[in-house]
């Protein structure tokens, strides 16, 4: 385990400070090309693919140093195998990873015991992703450890670690999960997440299984650690008020392809995708004079085994045209750049209001 | 808990209304402890009304909603208090009135639909064999009705979809086939505990927007749990909030919603993340719920109240009349 490609110096205690920033603000913190990864279901006599799931196909974003990118999209859509995919849980199948310059995986490149000292995870399923038989402070201090820093050293980290999300060492650092609530386990998470200073801080569905009056305090607490550590967040949710929150940028995924991408509040104001627009009004209304009288869309997401051909969103877009059929539309840049959607018709969709969107769903059979 | 609503009650109104719960305890013993979930509900519930119950885990809605169909473990679960259905007692039923009770009285649907399928049989049968049993009709004519439930839930190609087995359905079908399951004896009550939360935001809207219709054309009434804020305010008539087993505060929609009194209904609606308040702090309420075995003596949302002064911590504060239809259960409403 010492013997990995750590060329930095052997005193433990520097070798755990990531060689931090290298390429400068302007480079990003993480750069994904073409990345793609599809499930085979079966074969035929010949052991060649017959059907197969397009979990993720073909995703190109960054992440920017210091901003936080939110993830939305429903079931089925890809962005929990995208973050599998970034952290080396799934092998990719295709598709370029460079963190902060420096390609991950492949000869030359970052490895991936060293990539993930620099990125680390928090998922939804706050107790099956901590070991029920270890302690609080073991589960933080272990990766550290695994790392090469002293019992002792990582031993405080996680007892520093602790103190920072909120659970007081002197109380917290003997219990076991299971004493644990929902919230507490989940800061124990973040914690350990923290606990090799990573620079991206990957957060999958991570407050969306939590009571409302908690989830705001884990939500502040990302907040305040982010200003603390100068960290980056990939902020994966299907929860569009919590995503708008947090997150400066924000990318819409569905069946595997980046539906729209854009600053959140460009966004949200005016989504240019008419899946986006579709999202966007299915959120239960706050406003007992204006409730939801009409789904946006009928039936459920499809599975992204069979797709059409054209647009994936085709079969159920209300402002399908016949070239959409004919044509897979790219993310295309609209207006200033920084907002970008793959609808061919996303000029129009922008400026659409609700009511229009609504009234041109009703003329399509 | 005397609240205003139940004080001014006529009793000669009384069996108009299909629910009436009066102080409802639920506790549950375990070998180390006695879990106090419900503690002095006091509920009712209209012909035709939807009421939604909305609280955080741990609040006794739950408990509340399997009281109503007497779906708690017998042995463990203590219970106390008048629980009324359409005018009968249900904690006195016998096992054969249950039987008949459920299903035709009150039917349930879950978060998780597909546990309330065998997985091994197909849909459609599965659905006659209630109606067989429940009705004592034929299979094919339980078939039959089966069919016109599933055209009822709107379900496309309802009779191809009949042959399908659970797992064969996407999850936002298989909540239309549990809801037509559910239908399936034509309840006067259906209790809804959250039927949408495992769904996608563009699947639950359908399924909240069929489920009022069905209660429009059907005339049932809904009791609907959930801890969504924004989903209470699409379907309900009328919500109450809980908190460690108690009703904290009641009344319509736009009352809760628009202007909630209880420090506890307040702070849930003021720690919503949304787009408002990009880059400031949110307003958490601090700490965690009370432990249900050591519930303390006075308000138990006393420990995290902005407002809590040493009366909360001693007395158990009394349901106060905020207006007509809306009451709140705290000694510090006008603070």
């Amino acid at each position: 385990m010492m013997n990995t490609a750590n060329h930095l110096t052997d005193d433990p205690a520097v070798r755990l400070d990531p060689t931090r920033d290298r390429g400068g603000k302007a480079q990003p913190l993480l750069s994904v090309r073409g990345l793609r990864k599809h499930f085979i279901l079966k074969r035929d006599g010949w052991g060649k693919p017959a059907s197969r799931v397009h979990a993720v196909d073909g995703v190109d974003f960054d992440v920017h140093k210091g901003e936080t990118l939110g993830i939305v999209g429903e079931s089925g859509c890809g962005k929990s195998t995208t973050a599998r995919l970034l952290m080396h849980l799934l092998a990719p199948d295709a598709g370029e990873v460079i963190f902060d310059g420096d390609p991950v995986g492949g000869l030359g490149g970052l490895s991936l015991r060293e990539m993930r000292r620099q990125m680390q995870m928090v998922f939804q399923n706050s107790y099956s992703s901590l070991n029920p038989r270890m302690s609080v402070e073991e589960s933080i201090a272990f990766g550290p450890q695994v790392h090469g820093l002293g019992r002792r050293e990582s031993r405080q980290r996680a007892r520093r670690l602790l103190d920072q999300v909120g659970l007081s060492p002197a109380l917290f650092a003997n219990r076991y999960p299971h004493e644990l609530s929902g919230g507490q386990r989940q800061r124990v998470n973040i914690a350990r997440a923290l606990a090799l200073e990573p620079r991206l801080l990957i957060l999958d569905e991570a407050v969306s299984a939590l009571d409302k009056s908690v989830e705001a305090q884990v939500l502040n607490l990302l907040v305040d650690l982010k200003r603390e550590y100068g960290l980056t967040y990939l902020f994966i949710s299907h929860d569009l008020n919590v995503v708008r929150y947090i997150s400066d940028r924000v990318m819409v995924m569905y069946l595997g392809k980046v539906a729209e991408m854009g600053d959140t509040e460009a966004l949200y104001r005016a989504p240019a995708h008419p899946y986006t627009r579709a999202l966007m009004s299915a959120m239960p209304s706050m406003d007992p004079n204006r409730r939801t009288e009409r789904a946006p869309l009928v039936g459920d997401p499809p599975n992204p085994i069979d797709l059409p051909p054209g647009c994936r969103f085709c079969p159920r877009c209300p402002l399908v045209v016949d070239e959409c059929h004919r044509r897979e539309p790219d993310l295309m840049a609209l207006g200033d750049g920084a907002h970008s959607a793959a609808c061919l018709r996303a000029a129009e969709v922008s400026g659409l209001d609700d009511a229009s969107l609504a009234t041109s769903q009703e003329e399509s059979p | 808990m005397n609240h205003p609503a139940v004080a001014g009650r006529d009793e000669a109104n009384a069996p108009q209304r299909l629910v009436d719960i009066a102080d409802l305890h639920v506790g549950f013993q375990s070998p180390e402890r006695y879990v106090h979930a419900v503690n002095g509900v006091d509920l009712t519930l209209e012909r035709g009304e939807i009421l939604t119950i909305l609280g955080e885990s741990g609040s006794g809605k739950s408990v509340t909603l399997r009281t109503l169909m007497r779906l708690l473990p017998e042995k463990r679960a203590h219970l106390r208090g008048r629980v009324n259905v359409d005018g009968r007692d249900v904690l006195a039923m016998s096992r054969r009135e249950l039987s008949r009770y459920r299903g035709r009285s009150v039917a349930m649907i879950f978060q998780e639909p597909m546990l309330s399928f065998d997985p091994v049989f197909r849909i459609g049968d599965q659905i006659a064999e209630t109606v067989r049993r429940h009705e004592g009709v034929s299979h094919a004519q339980g078939l039959a009705r089966a069919l016109e439930l599933f055209e009822m839930v709107r379900i496309p190609s309802a009779k191809r979809r009949l042959g399908n087995y659970p797992h064969e359905l996407s999850g936002g079908m298989s909540q239309r086939a549990m809801i037509a399951l559910a239908l399936s004896c034509r309840p006067k009550l259906l209790l809804a505990d959250e039927p949408t939360t495992a769904l996608d935001a563009t699947v639950q809207i359908q399924i909240l927007l069929l489920l009022k219709e069905l209660q429009r054309e059907l005339g049932m009434s809904i009791i609907f749990v959930t801890h969504d804020v924004g989903v209470a305010n699409e379907v309900s008539d009328r919500i109450v909030v809980m908190y460690a087993g108690r009703i904290v505060e009641s009344g319509s929609v736009g009352e809760i919603i628009g202007r909630p009194s209880h420090p506890y209904t307040i702070g849930l609606m003021a720690s919503r993340a949304s787009g408002e308040q990009r880059g400031q702090r949110l307003n958490a309420i601090p700490g965690a719920p009370p432990d249900l075995s050591l519930l303390p003596s006075g308000c138990a949302f006393a420990p995290r109240c902005p407002r809590a002064v040493d009366t909360c911590r001693e007395t158990l504060p009394a349901a106060r009349e905020v207006s007509v239809s809306h009451w709140a259960a705290c000694h510090r409403l006008e603070a």
